[in-house]
């Protein structure tokens, strides 16, 4: 071993540059390899491991009855019967409130309770994560997301509006809740002290307190089969209690929707990134060899073995490899933690990053995996070259060179000539060349689409079963006139006009039912993705999920109840949707009327503005003329603007990272291809410089020589990748639940990009290949 | 005298673009233990050719090399690789010196093939080293910083650490001028005078001067071979019969 | 390795195939009809009856009323009846306009016809993964040819020439490498045969040299001894003495005769080389130029269909000399023009290299002439000579011209 050790030294001072640049390129694969596996084994999972840590149990139950409360006799049979343990505590439930988020106002049902009820939790605990003792009176606990998302800190002043009510209230911590911390969940958990907790429960009138339970299901229940059993005992006990059951699944992935997105599209890019990583190895690796073919000639002149040289370079290799990814994965933990808060603030969860040893382990073993793998192909020919081949740098007995361009006979310039000659000499480097510059164009277009559609222009259809600019509901009495009224509104256009409701298939199962007047003139028709909407009142649209747990297909009949009424329905297509665990349904309104008797349900307006700012004055006029008739009413754009501000975060910090990184690899690609070319080339250039060709030409040469590829790459690619991006993402997508990604990808910012590379190509292979400027003739010709 | 080399029907051919070159043809020939030979020719003739065929470094066309009783043209790169260790030292021309090691390193390189004990195989190194004239100073100097003549001194020290059976020179002078060439030959006769079988291939008649042996190689074959009996510095009659040889073969 | 990959693409194709073929005709088995869309139709028409112009155009189906009248279709060769849709298996459904029955919808079962599309579709697949084999076969063999039928091919070309005599014409390495070291001993067997006739002919020729040089040194004592019986004869009185001097001055005479002869049959070639012509296609022109033209520097040419009267071998041989003096003194692209004058095919073979001086073209065809420029590269200046004592045998003939630049060969050739 000891004489491969010396080798392996010499190697490393021979090649400093090559050595350093497959170090950097090493590490940058470690380290976004680590990040990744933390992002998926630590990161993403950690909604999960809070829901246990605070006894999330898997579900609960609200109830808000005038008749009723958890004592009742049949409510805890039922309890007893189907669960193996439960809690039950009381708070304020508001359906649809205001709350200050961010720069907006999101809408979104409140938990309001009292420090005392909050500390006696059993199950769903909320936990404090920070906070300010010092305040004692009209201070608000609010969930964790308002400070890792909603911009607020301890002591800032956070009005709390119920009703015509506004609580001028401070921040006085933030609560770590399972079920209440995320908007994406459409609740928020806060506590507020007794005296104001009495103050609104007064607004809130007869209805009063609601009961909460959580609870931990027996073995063998599952939640839909108690979901409706519940809801039927319920029912019976009182016809007019508003009861809500969520499950703990619904929960989890609502929260950790976003930052599946966001890690998903990391690993989309770590993957690119990756196969760069392992072409420049697999090229650098090769050139390697061509360089030093002399030395190695030399060295098995004097007996060593093909063997003891693939061992020394391995060890070299090995060593940088090691180096290079403990120090990747070192830096990955240093960059985890920006990029996971980024993640989590989504999901409104305090988080630190933890040693993760899969994900260290990983890296580690993948890239000296890689490294051995490749070097060991590349090192293939070591053995099998005759010494003296080698020590002529590999001019064979048998030699068939010919000579492509003939200075007499070429129709292109001296220069170009030239050029040309360089780059069918360099056919292999030429040929990664193209490809790594392609597959980073590919990287730099899906940056893009990232950019394009989570940052500048989102794509809601992802986010929202429906997309308008205003939403309002009214009750059961006012709603034949309101929508008279709404559709008179100066400015107004295109009223959708849809009923909600829970609808049951078999037993076991229960979907959200949205029914539309008619479906076909949704604003988000993407929802559909496969198959189409249901036009006729016998047909049904159903969450693909759904479809698949329980074997659905497209033209099957699915026969759905509501109470005592019941439809059988064809599916005529499938939605995805992101909310309610996948099990939402989607019909016409004339197939809703077969279960259900419209005139008792109160029915939701989706409608268009010519211009933004009349969105809210019809939503006064709306209010100011109905009253009590209207039971809620949004500003979507300002729902979406307080959705989307993590997520335009995160689309930039992605966009930054990846192009930061693109700009690094496409460098270090550069610097080690023209290294190379320039050192194999050094007695080329010292004769034509001894022959009067100036520095100058020389550079452009052999900048020039590799625009043809760069060039054709960019061209072929951009037109691959603007193909090829949306099945890519939809590939990785498809795990998170999307089915169907049509993402915009800007044409004048995929050519932008490709100009920009190839222009940056250009100077910086003209930068490097400035070294060629350094080197006296005379030193070029004796350096042997 | 014991044989160390024996070729049989030797043939090497180079092909360029499909043309054929026969550059050694039906060669026949014996290389003896203490004998200093030497290769001459003119350049193209095939000398070079027929050096690194007799070594092993080069695999010939048609026709056998018995080396040390063992048949070189069978065998497999590796095979051979550890063959020469033991059997062949090398001197180029270019010196083919590992420029990342420092002087001792690359000496210390092909003692390490034989010697696995490092500090044995250094204290030869050094001792191989002094023998030809490289003092302490130099050995932890990179070839580049060092002189021509100092580095080809390097290469036989390199060449003659594992006591090879036998030592190939390729032009050992070739670059060097007059003064650093006189010292690197007579490194090796006195090499020779201690023992050393060496090959030697040179185009230059002071150089040649130094073997008892000498080949001339002219269309690939061996035209014709003189002996000359050990060299004795400044020996006239010596040198005469030398250039009479050279005279009849066209030099 | 070619090899390996070459079996490797074929295994692809056979399993694309089964990929493909097995994909048909899993899906042949689907043959349920597609309920969304006929549902959609069923629906369109209850809620627009009688208003044809909103029905909808596909699937294919029929509308009758309760008494079987054909109200609307939108397809032709379709059931109009409910006994031609039972028949035919078609989905037969009721229109209902509130909760009466107004009418019933034939749908036109169309598994035949999705079975068909399925079989066309493995046909299709079949035959084109059989064009896709095919072509990579044929790859193949033009690939085995290229690397092993043609190097083959030369191989025996120049075994043909060593044997005919021919040892100039170098025998190419191929590529590939493909008979290892039989390509270079071969080769090498050429160049020795080579060297052992060209030190056969300089003893021959040392030989034939001493012959001369003996017989010249003969004939100087020989036309002493003559002068001196004629000096003899004339001073001698005695008749006997006159007749034996004359004797003398004969036989010296007979002697300078033999002399003579022996030089000149010295200075001659003492063998003939045999030329036996025939009737052959002039195709076998084509051939021998194309076999001296190893080097392929003549490009295309067209050989005028024709009999020519000649002995292949010679002919061969003759272009090899000329094509061999071409490579070795102008070494530049070759011209072959050929037309049919009279009773000729002529055939002009043109470089472009220096040529020679006018005097030498005149002497070119004569044995040992060579041209300035040969100086300094080996040959006997032998080849024209042969060259053109071949095509005067076969009925021909070579004349050869200065060309501006190059120098210019025609062969007349006779023909049949």
């Amino acid at each position: 071993m000891t004489k491969e050790k010396l080798l392996a030294g010499s190697h490393f001072r021979k090649n400093k540059g090559s050595s350093i640049g497959i170090f950097i390129l090493m590490l940058i694969a470690s380290l976004l390899l680590c990040t990744s596996m933390i992002l998926f084994t630590d990161t993403y999972p950690t909604a999960k491991k809070e829901a246990e840590r605070l006894e999330g149990g898997d579900g609960f139950l609200y109830f808000t009855s005038e008749t009723i409360d958890e004592t009742d006799p049949a409510l805890q049979s039922i309890l007893s019967e189907n669960t193996a343990r439960y809690d039950v505590s009381k708070a304020i439930h508001f359906g649809q409130m205001s709350v200050p988020f961010g720069s907006a106002e999101l809408i979104i049902q409140l938990h309001i309770e009292t420090p005392d009820t909050m500390a006696k939790k059993e199950m769903a605990k909320a936990e404090i994560v920070s906070e300010d003792a010092s305040i004692t009176s009209d201070y608000i606990y609010l969930p964790y997301q308002f400070t890792s998302a909603g911009g607020f800190s301890i002591g800032d002043d956070f009005d709390l509006k119920i009703y015509n009510e506004t609580y001028h209230l401070k921040v006085k911590g933030f609560l770590n809740s399972v079920y209440g911390g995320c908007n994406n969940d459409g609740l928020f958990e806060m506590v507020v002290p007794e005296d104001i907790y009495a103050k609104i429960l007064t607004q809130k009138g007869d209805a009063g307190e609601s009961t909460f339970i959580p609870f931990e299901l027996k073995d063998g229940v599952k939640a839909s089969a108690f979901r409706i059993r519940l809801m039927n005992t319920m029912k019976s006990l009182d016809p007019l209690a508003d009861i809500h059951l969520v499950t703990i699944g619904n929960t989890l992935s609502g929260r950790s929707f976003m930052s599946l997105i966001i890690a998903g599209s990391f690993l989309a890019i770590t993957a690119i990134v990756l196969i760069v990583v392992i072409l420049m190895i697999v090229n650098s690796i090769s050139n390697y060899v061509k360089e030093n073919m002399k030395t190695i000639g030399a060295l098995k002149a004097i007996g060593y073995t093909g063997r003891n040289i693939k061992v020394s370079l391995l060890l070299m290799f090995l060593t940088l490899a090691l180096i290079g990814s403990i120090l990747g994965i070192l830096v990955s933990y240093l960059i985890a933690g920006p990029v996971s808060s980024v993640v989590i603030a989504q999901m409104g969860i305090p988080y630190s990053i933890s040693f993760s040893l899969i994900s260290t382990i990983t890296a580690l073993v993948a890239v000296l995996g890689v490294t051995v793998l490749v070097t060991l192909l590349s090192l293939r020919k070591i053995n099998r070259i005759q010494p003296i081949v080698a020590l002529r740098e590999g001019t064979e007995s048998h030699s068939f060179r010919t000579n492509p361009v003939k200075l007499e006979k070429s129709i292109l310039g001296l220069d170009a000539s030239l050029s040309l000659k360089t780059m069918i000499h360099n056919k292999k480097q030429n040929i990664i060349t193209f490809f790594v510059m392609g597959f980073l164009i590919f990287l730099c277009t899906i940056a893009l689409l990232m950019f394009e559609n989570f940052n500048r222009d989102p794509k809601l259809n992802l986010l929202t079963s429906e997309i308008c600019d205003g939403l309002i509901s009214f009750d059961k009495d006012t709603k034949v006139e309101a929508e008279a009224f709404l559709s008179k509104q100066e400015g107004v256009s295109n009223i959708r006009r849809s009923y909600l409701d829970t609808v049951y298939v078999g037993e076991e199962n229960s979907l959200y039912l949205e029914a539309f007047e008619d479906p076909n003139k949704k604003g988000n028709l993407d929802v559909c993705y496969k198959g189409r909407l249901p036009a006729h009142d016998n047909e049904i649209n159903i969450s693909g999920l759904f479809a698949k747990n329980e074997g659905y297909k497209i033209g099957d009949e699915i026969t759905i109840t509501l109470g005592d009424r019941s439809a059988t329905y064809l599916i005529t297509g499938f939605i995805q949707t992101t909310n309610n665990g996948g099990g939402e349904c989607i019909m016409t309104e004339a197939g809703y009327a077969k279960l259900a008797d419209l005139s008792t349900k109160s029915a939701n307006f989706y409608f268009d503005t010519d211009k933004d700012e009349k969105i809210d004055p019809v939503l006064d006029a709306c209010k100011e003329k109905f009253g009590e008739g209207v039971t809620s009413s949004a500003n979507f754009l300002d729902i979406i603007e307080a959705n989307m501000i993590t997520f335009r975060g995160i689309a930039a910090l992605m966009l930054a990272m990846v192009i930061s990184v693109s700009v690094m690899i496409i460098l270090l690609v550069l610097f080690l291809l023209i290294r190379s070319l320039v050192f194999s080339k050094r007695k080329d250039y010292g004769i034509y410089k001894a022959i009067g060709y100036t520095s100058k030409s020389l550079i452009l040469q052999t900048a020039g020589s590799f625009m043809p590829a760069i060039i054709l790459s960019v061209i072929v690619f951009s037109v691959v990748s603007y193909f090829v991006a949306n099945p890519y993402m939809q590939l990785i997508m498809i795990n998170f639940g999307l089915m169907k990604c049509t993402f915009d990808i800007p044409i004048p910012g995929l050519i932008a990009i490709g100009a920009a590379m190839i222009l940056i190509s250009f100077l910086f292979a003209v930068l490097q290949a400035r070294r060629i400027k350094k080197v006296e003739p005379y030193q070029m010709l004796v350096a042997e | 005298m014991n044989e160390i080399i024996k070729t049989q029907k030797l043939c090497k051919t180079f092909s360029n673009g499909g043309v054929q070159q026969h550059v050694l043809r039906n060669i026949d020939l014996s290389i003896y233990e203490g004998d200093f030979t030497v290769i001459m020719g003119a350049s193209g003739a095939g000398k070079s050719t027929l050096l690194y065929a007799l070594s092993g470094m080069d695999k010939p066309t048609l026709g056998d090399v018995t080396f040390a009783g063992k048949n070189i043209t069978k065998g497999t790169p590796d095979d051979l690789a550890v063959f020469r260790r033991k059997n062949c030292g090398f001197v180029f021309q270019q010196t083919y010196l590992v420029d990342s090691m420092s002087v001792l390193d690359n000496v210390l390189a092909a003692a390490l093939l034989i010697e696995k004990n490092k500090k044995k195989a250094a204290a030869k190194a050094k001792e191989v080293l002094t023998s030809v004239d490289i003092d302490e100073t130099l050995w932890n100097k990179f070839p580049t910083q060092i002189s021509g003549g100092e580095a080809q001194r390097v290469g036989i020290a390199r060449a003659l650490i594992n006591e090879p059976k036998l030592v190939f020179a390729d032009e050992p002078t070739g670059a060097l001028n007059s003064t650093t060439g006189k010292d690197v030959l007579d490194v090796l006769t006195k090499a020779n005078e201690n023992g050393q079988s060496i090959v030697m291939v040179t185009h230059d008649i002071t150089s040649a001067r130094r073997g008892n042996r000498i080949l001339y190689v002219k269309d690939g074959e061996i035209a014709g071979e003189c002996q000359l009996g050990k060299y004795v510095s400044g020996d006239k009659e010596r040198h005469l019969k030398l250039r009479d040889f050279l005279g009849g073969m066209g030099w | 390795m070619r090899k390996k990959r070459f079996l490797i693409l074929i295994l692809l194709t056979f399993l694309l195939e089964g990929l493909i073929t097995g994909f048909f005709l899993f899906r042949s088995q689907d043959t349920k009809q597609d309920t969304v869309a006929i549902n959609d139709c069923i629906k369109v028409i209850e809620e627009n009856y009688g208003q044809e112009d909103k029905y909808l155009g596909s699937p294919s189906y029929s509308l009758i009323d309760n008494n079987g009248k054909l109200l609307y279709k939108n397809a032709e060769d379709i059931s109009t009846s409910v006994n031609e849709a039972i028949q035919n298996n078609d989905t037969i459904l009721d229109i209902k306009q509130g909760d009466t029955v107004v009418g019933k919808v034939l749908f036109h079962n169309d598994t035949q016809e999705r079975i068909g599309q399925y079989q066309k579709a493995i046909a299709v697949t079949i035959i084109a993964s059989a064009v896709i084999q095919a072509v990579l076969i044929i790859a193949y063999v033009l690939y085995l040819k290229r690397t092993i039928v043609k190097p083959f091919d030369e191989l025996s070309q120049f075994a043909g020439r060593v044997a005919g005599g021919n040892l100039d014409i170098p025998l190419p390495m191929d590529k590939k490498h493909t008979f290892g070291s039989f390509t270079e001993a071969f080769d090498l067997m050429r160049t020795e045969i080579k060297k052992s006739r060209a030190a056969e002919k300089a003893a021959n020729d040392a030989k034939k040299e001493m012959v001369a040089k003996l017989s010249h040194d003969i004939k100087t004592p020989v036309a002493s001894i003559k002068s001196a019986s004629e000096f003899g004869y004339e001073l001698a009185k005695e008749e006997k003495v006159k007749e034996r001097f004359n004797l003398i001055n004969f036989k010296a005479d007979e002697l300078t005769v033999l002399v003579d002869n022996l030089f000149q049959s010295s200075v001659h070639d003492a063998t003939e080389i045999a030329v036996s012509p025939r009737e052959n296609d002039s195709s076998s022109v084509r051939e021998a130029i194309l076999h001296a033209d190893y080097l392929n520097r003549a490009g295309s040419f067209t050989i005028p269909e024709c009999k020519v009267f000649t002995d292949k071998l010679r002919l061969q041989q003759a272009f090899d000399n000329v094509f061999i003096n071409s490579y070795k003194y102008a070494d530049t692209k070759i011209q072959v023009d050929a037309k049919l004058e009279g009773e000729y095919l002529k055939v002009a073979v043109r470089d472009f290299g220096p040529g020679v001086t006018e005097e030498e073209v005149a002497v070119l065809k004569e044995k040992y002439k060579r041209g300035k420029n040969s100086e300094g590269k080996e040959g006997a200046g032998i080849g024209l000579y042969l060259t053109s004592y071949f095509m005067k045998e076969m009925d021909g003939e070579i004349l050869i011209t200065n060309e501006d630049p190059g120098l210019q060969v025609l062969f007349l050739i006779r023909t049949v």
